[in-house]
Formats: structure tokens, sequence, C-alpha cells
């Protein structure tokens, strides 16, 4: 009878500790920000915001390209006098310049305005992150797709994110 | 004699104690945002300069919520050394984002140059600058341009030595900067190449594409070199410590050090360390690996990353192609990844309400929040921050109009300017809605950001 008692008390302690280990247990959540960038409505308005941004700068550039061709065509003709083709070709050099200068710093202001879109998306959807990684229970989220070999669908809330970020507008 | 002894010893004590309170007062702060500095201890007084998110700052004189800013080396323990007066809520302990924003230019007088009070030969003599002498200077208004110590660190009005003209600055140069005895350490004691150029600060280059200026020719093998210097600090990496390849938080990702990992670092500048291999001989930024927080080499709280791969770029760049050297070299690549830092304080639902407007334009009702003058790319901008309140999305032909009556009412000569417009509901910290850029003459570009609706009543 003792023994019994002894196995019975046994047991009860190790389940208690079996669920005290279990719920120590840390729970991992999983976003793609790439497809929150690809698929949700606010990445997609960004997305069209940096096509529009890309045709501005490109009808810009495309009408400077147009004055150097101009000045070329007349550098051309063949009809100036030494005075005149040397002020044309000087001209033409500052065009020239200043068109691949605008070629440049469009380049950069594009890059910084992609940089600038992704960010702004990213701390909307981080905010809705936050709030379903404590609704869920997860102790950490990752984000990087490269780094995971294998995510539970039940674990993967990019789905939810996207749904939220998509029902806030 | 013991007596005596006792006494001297605690006058001493005394001295350092003073001294040292006297150099460490108030604290050290950094922004979690972009922040701006103003005249007084309210928002509605004058805006007179900016901090980016995670400069060092020291603040003190805390009153109503607001603090006095100084740089972050300040010893005079007065508010008329304070360089501005900001939110302190704003102002976090450790560093949560970092997004160093370069200002100001490097310059020097080849003669002696008076400092005024004002941007006028009428205005006080303030110094002179000697021969040679570098400067930093910012915030030009017609000929005439604020001057700042070269260690100055806060762009900020008050921060300022006061006003010179100008045409009479040039840009420093490696040589003038050697003349000045400001140069940097050559490569070797005895070398007989030239030392490397410190490189790459300047523009950030993707892939070898859409450079701009500032590269320079690799360097040179060490050639009849008898003793390398040493040079930079070979440190033991204690934790995880992601390298970029800029010195931002939002700069592409390149590798992850490891906790044990001996790397060289140099070329500290905007708290970020460019990064070597431990046995890396030539001191030359190009050689770097790419940059890291001191902060993280040297201790502190690890980086929060959020890595994401750049977002579908190709169909706004491929745009703006008209031909092969244009903007189609932005194209990012399929295998590139972008790492960015989340300021999770950014969308904590702490919006501050909407400005009260109090001008009237086309039917519009605004306010100018903020108006400032800036160096970007090597161009003078006036940038002028306009709420528009307005229940109805204006369209593109109204805000163009609106933002050209503000052009006319603002510009100056020889000067770009840009309007930037914002809407009721939208942070006025973050990113505008409508951007129209011009220049002395006209429009230049113009476009909107709709995604900056997001959470306004207007999406």
């Amino acid at each position: 009878m003792k023994l019994l008692n002894i196995c019975l008390l046994s047991i009860l302690l190790a389940l208690l500790c079996a669920t005290m280990a279990s719920a120590h247990m840390s729970k991992v959540g999983f976003v793609n920000p790439q497809r929150i960038i690809n698929e949700s409505k606010i990445g997609r308005i960004a997305q069209e915001d940096l096509a529009r941004l890309g045709k501005e700068k490109d009808r810009r550039i495309r009408a400077v390209l147009d004055g150097v061709e101009l000045q070329k065509n007349k550098l051309q003709n063949g009809t100036l006098s030494v005075t005149e083709q040397q002020a044309m070709e000087k001209g033409l050099r500052i065009a020239a310049r200043e068109y691949e200068q605008l070629v440049e710093t469009s380049n950069l202001e594009i890059q910084g305005e992609e940089r600038r879109l992704i960010q702004f998306v990213m701390r909307r959807a981080d905010s809705i992150l936050r709030a379903i990684a404590e609704e869920m229970g997860f102790t950490m989220i990752l984000t990087d797709p490269e780094i995971v070999g294998y995510v539970n669908n039940s674990m993967d809330i990019t789905d939810r994110v996207i749904s939220e970020l998509n029902s806030m507008m | 004699m013991r007596k005596i002894n006792t006494i001297v010893v605690l006058i001493v004590s005394l001295l350092l104690l003073v001294a040292s309170t006297a150099w460490a007062f108030g604290e050290i702060r950094y922004p979690d945002r972009p922040l701006n500095l103003r005249k007084g201890r309210s928002a509605k007084t004058s805006w007179v300069g900016s901090l980016y998110p995670g400069q060092k700052v020291r603040i003190a004189f805390l009153e109503d919520g607001w603090v006095a800013v100084f740089e972050p080396g300040e010893t005079r323990n007065s508010e008329s050394a304070a360089v501005g007066y900001s939110n302190v809520k704003y102002l976090k302990r450790e560093q949560t984002r970092v997004e160093p924003k370069p200002w100001g230019e490097l310059v020097y007088t080849p003669r002696k140059l008076n400092v005024r009070s004002k941007p006028s030969v009428k205005g006080q003599k303030l110094a002179t600058l000697q021969v040679m002498e570098h400067v930093k200077i910012d915030f030009p208004q017609d000929d005439w341009t604020m001057v700042f110590s070269p260690q100055a660190t806060i762009r900020s009005e008050k921060n300022a030595i006061g006003y010179s003209s100008a045409k009479y600055f040039k840009p420093a140069t490696e040589s003038s900067m050697n003349k000045a005895g400001l140069g940097k350490e050559p490569v070797a004691a005895e070398q007989s190449v030239p030392a490397p150029i410190a490189v790459s600060e300047a523009v950030e280059v993707e892939d070898g594409q859409g450079q701009v200026g500032g590269s320079v020719a690799p360097p040179p093998a060490p050639v009849s070199v008898k003793t390398p210097k040493p040079w930079g600090d070979v440190l033991t990496v204690k934790r995880k410590v992601n390298i970029r390849k800029g010195r931002t938080s939002g700069s592409r990702y390149i590798r992850t050090l490891k906790p044990g990992e001996k790397v060289r670092v140099d070329f500290l500048k905007s708290g970020w360390y460019a990064v070597f291999n431990e046995n890396e001989l030539i001191r030359s930024e190009s050689r770097a690996m790419g940059y890291a927080l001191q902060s993280l080499i040297d201790g502190g709280p690890e980086e929060v990353v959020i890595p994401t791969k750049a977002m579908a770029a190709p169909s706004a760049t491929k745009t703006a192609t008209p031909t092969e050297t244009s903007v189609a070299s932005t194209k990012s690549t399929a295998s590139q990844k972008k790492t960015m830092v989340i300021d999770r304080s950014k969308f904590s639902g702490a919006k501050r309400a909407d400005p009260i407007p109090n001008k009237t334009a086309h039917g519009y009702q605004y306010r100018i929040i903020e108006k400032a003058e800036t160096r970007q790319l090597g161009e003078t901008w006036i940038t002028v921050k306009v709420f528009l309140a307005t229940k109805k999305l204006p369209s593109t032909t109204a805000l163009k109009d609106f933002s050209t009556t503000l052009w006319r009412e603002n510009k100056k000569a020889n000067k770009n300017l840009a309007v930037l417009v914002y809407l009721p509901g939208m942070d006025l910290e973050d990113l505008a809605f409508g951007v129209t850029k011009f220049d002395n003459e006209r429009m230049l570009e113009f476009w909107v950001r709709k995604a900056t609706l997001f959470g306004t009543d207007f999406l």
C-alpha cells in the first residue's frame, strides 16, 4: 500500500513537472515581409507610388535629353560661324553634363524613395504584428524566410497580418 | 604635517569632484525619430534645426516636458550653450533607430575671413577665420552662409559660430586638410606611393551601378614599406553584429559577425565603424567589409533587424529608362536582400493632433509647419512643409496650383524649392503626401504618395 502511494505521488510529480515545462516553452511565429509588400493593399499602393516617381523622373530625363539632342542637331547642321560653333559646343558640353548629373541624382532619389516606402509599410505592419503575437502567445516572430527551414502553417501569421492591414483601409 | 596632507588631499578631491560634475552635466539621449529643434520650449516657436534618428545628444534643463539640447561633448552647463529645445518624450536613453543624415559641407578659406552676427557686412564681427582654416557651412542665405565648427555634430542654427560670405569658401580637399594639419595618417611610416584615400562615404553604390562621383582608384600595394604603422583597433566581437553596406541601419545587409570573431575597426563616423579583416594591412575605407554600429561593437543592446527583399521596384525604375545610362541602373537584383530597422515607437498611436490652419490659398486653408534650407547632392533646397486642411482629396491640378503659389511666395534667387504637402490625419514627422519640386524658374517634378494616406479618411 505504501509502495502504491509512493508510485502515485511520483507520477503526479512527473506530470506536474511536464506541465510546467510545456508552459515555459517558447512559441515562435513567422511572418514574410516580402509577401506583405507584394500582397497587401498598402504594399501595392506603395509600389504604384514608386512607379509614379519613376515615370516622373523618366519624363524629366527625357525632356533634358531632348534639349541635348536639339543642340547636337544644330551643331551638326554646319551653318554656324566659328564663334557660334564654339559657343554651341560649350553649351552642349554643359547640357550633357547636366543630363548625366540628372540621371545620377534620379537613381539615388529612386533608391532612397524605395527604401522609405518599404519602411513606411513595414512600420504599419509591425504594429499589427505585435498585437497578433501577443494575442497568439508568441514570444518570438521570425521574419527572414532564408533562415527558416520549416514553418508549420499555424505558425505563419503573414496572411493574418496582410488581412489585418487590408481591413484598416 | 599629517593634518596639512589631509587638507591638501581633501581640496584636490573636491576640485576633482567639481571638475567632473562640470563635465558631466545633463545626460546623453538619442532621438527615436527625425526630431525638430525649436528656439524655445514649445512647438510653436521657430524651427532652428533637426536631429536624425539615433543622433547622440546631451540634454538638460527639463521644464514642462521640454529639454535644452546640447552637443554631446558640451561642457558649459548653461542654457546659452544649447543648440535648441526639443520634447523629451522623443529622446530615448538607448538608440532604437539609427539613420545618420550628413549635413553641411566641409570647406576652407584661402584668406582671412570675418564671421559676423548677421548675413551682412553690417553684422557685428564675432570671429576671424585664419588662412586655410577648415569649417563646416550650412543654412545658406543668399550670398552668405552659416559657419560651424568642423567638429559640430548637430545641425542647428543655434550651433553656428556666425555668418560669412559664401563666395570665399572652397570645398575641403585632402591636400587642404593635410596643409591644415587635419589630414589622415599615412598608411605606413615610409612609403614610396601616395597614401590611400579614404573613400566611399559619399554615395552608396549598389552592385557598381548608379555611381555618383567619389570613386577613387584602388589603394596602391604597399611598396617598399618598412614598418606599417598600426591602425584602427582590433576587437573581439562579444555579440552578433550585423555588417551593412553603408552607415545606416537601412543599408544593405552584408553579413553577421559572430561572438568571438576578431575584426579591425576604424573610420568612426556618425556612430558607425568601418569593419575590416583582422589582418588587413592597408588603411583604406574601400577595403572594409562594411560598417557596423559602434554601440554594438563596443557593447550595448543588440540591433533589431527585419530583413526583407527589395520592393518590386523594377516597374518604377524600368520606366525611367530613356537611355542605357539612365535610371534603369537602379534595378535591384533578384537575390539582393535589404534589411531595415523597424522603429516600433513610430506607429504607437501617439499621433499629434492636426495643426490649425492660419492661411488660405486656392480655396484651401493651410498652415506652413516648417521651412528649412538644406544642401542635397550639392544643391541648395528650401523645403516648405505645409498642412492642408481639407476633407476632400485634392486633385493633381489643384495640388500643383497650390504648390506653385507657395513656391512664388517662398522662392529665393538661385535656390530650388520643394513643397511637401500633408493632409489631415497624417503623421507630420513621416513622409509627405504631395511632393512638388521647383527650380528658380519652373516646376521640375510633381508626384504623390498615396500610401501615406493609410490610416486617414482619404484611403
